[in-house]
């Protein structure tokens, strides 16, 4: 198995920003619809959402839903 | 529509409910058009996906608290299900025995001339060390799992393949990260060091 230079810096990235309460996938996808309106609200993000975004930053999979949540939520509005 | 009358017209007599359905219907085809538009490169039947999306909003509609819109709630459903679904084709061809079958498990990190020409000795320790990190403190289930998720792999695919669901493939990569970051930590490095030496990645 290897790793290349950009594959490297993004897992020492990754396991320096680690956090032990980060919360996991269904705990963001429980609170995706709150958050995602928060956001939309431009009002700012109730602190107990922030975990969401941190989530939202080390998730790819999450994140790609969140993208396409808030552009499909932006086009029925 | 007022937000509590989907819930009401939802739950109405046929006709009713079949009307809320025709325009909760209208309404995902929209913003699902939009949204998984362009993702992981496939021509999307959206139609399809609503389908699929209207079934399970409906059979989960009593689990609808109100906290958020009921709109938000519902297209939530839907793109979990769109892009899972988008997700799934695309990364069916995709197995983990390439990594698992390769070099007896162990990890190479492929940086060593770069670092080398760069004169960096500092970044050429801190590569050392994470390949030693890597080798001994993670078990070799996360570091198939770590190493397919920085080959792009998404967190889904590698669940698929492994029995396992999204959320505990999540917490068993946090957990190699964890792991990574305690070594480190043993050994000295500080998060602020790590960013320090890798603050010109491009010299890396």
């Amino acid at each position: 198995m290897k790793l290349d230079v950009d594959q490297v810096v993004e897992l020492i990235s990754l396991s320096m920003s680690s956090k032990q309460d980060e919360i996991g996938c269904e705990d963001c996808y429980a609170l995706m619809d709150q958050f995602t309106e928060a956001e939309m609200s431009g009002g700012g993000v109730p602190a107990a959402l922030e975990a969401i975004r941190t989530h939202l930053e080390q998730c790819r999979c999450c994140r790609y839903e969140y993208e396409a949540l808030l552009l499909a939520l932006r086009e029925i509005r | 529509m007022q937000e509590d009358d989907w819930i009401i017209r939802l739950r109405g007599v046929p006709a009713v409910r079949d009307a809320a359905i025709a325009e909760l219907r209208a309404v995902l085809l929209r913003g699902l058009t939009r949204g998984l538009a362009n993702r992981y490169g496939q021509v999307v039947a959206v139609e399809d996906i609503v389908q699929e999306a209207l079934l399970k909003i409906l059979a989960s509609i009593d689990t609808f608290e109100g906290r958020s819109q009921f709109l938000t709630w519902a297209m939530t459903v839907a793109t979990r299900v769109g892009i899972s679904t988008l997700r799934r084709k695309y990364y069916q061809d995709v197995s983990l025995d390439a990594f698992n079958q390769q070099d007896s498990g162990r990890v190479e990190l492929v940086v060593d001339k770069a670092l080398t020409a760069s004169g960096e000795q500092q970044r050429k320790e801190l590569v050392e060390q994470l390949q030693q990190l890597i080798n001994t403190e993670l078990t070799e289930k996360q570091r198939v799992a770590v190493i397919a998720f920085l080959d792009g792999c998404s967190i889904d695919s590698i669940a698929e393949q492994t029995g396992a669901n999204r959320n505990a493939t999540y917490k068993l990569i946090h957990d190699a990260r964890s792991r990574l970051k305690e070594g480190f930590n043993r050994l000295g490095v500080t998060a602020t060091d790590v960013y320090k030496v890798l603050s010109n990645k491009a010299a890396v």
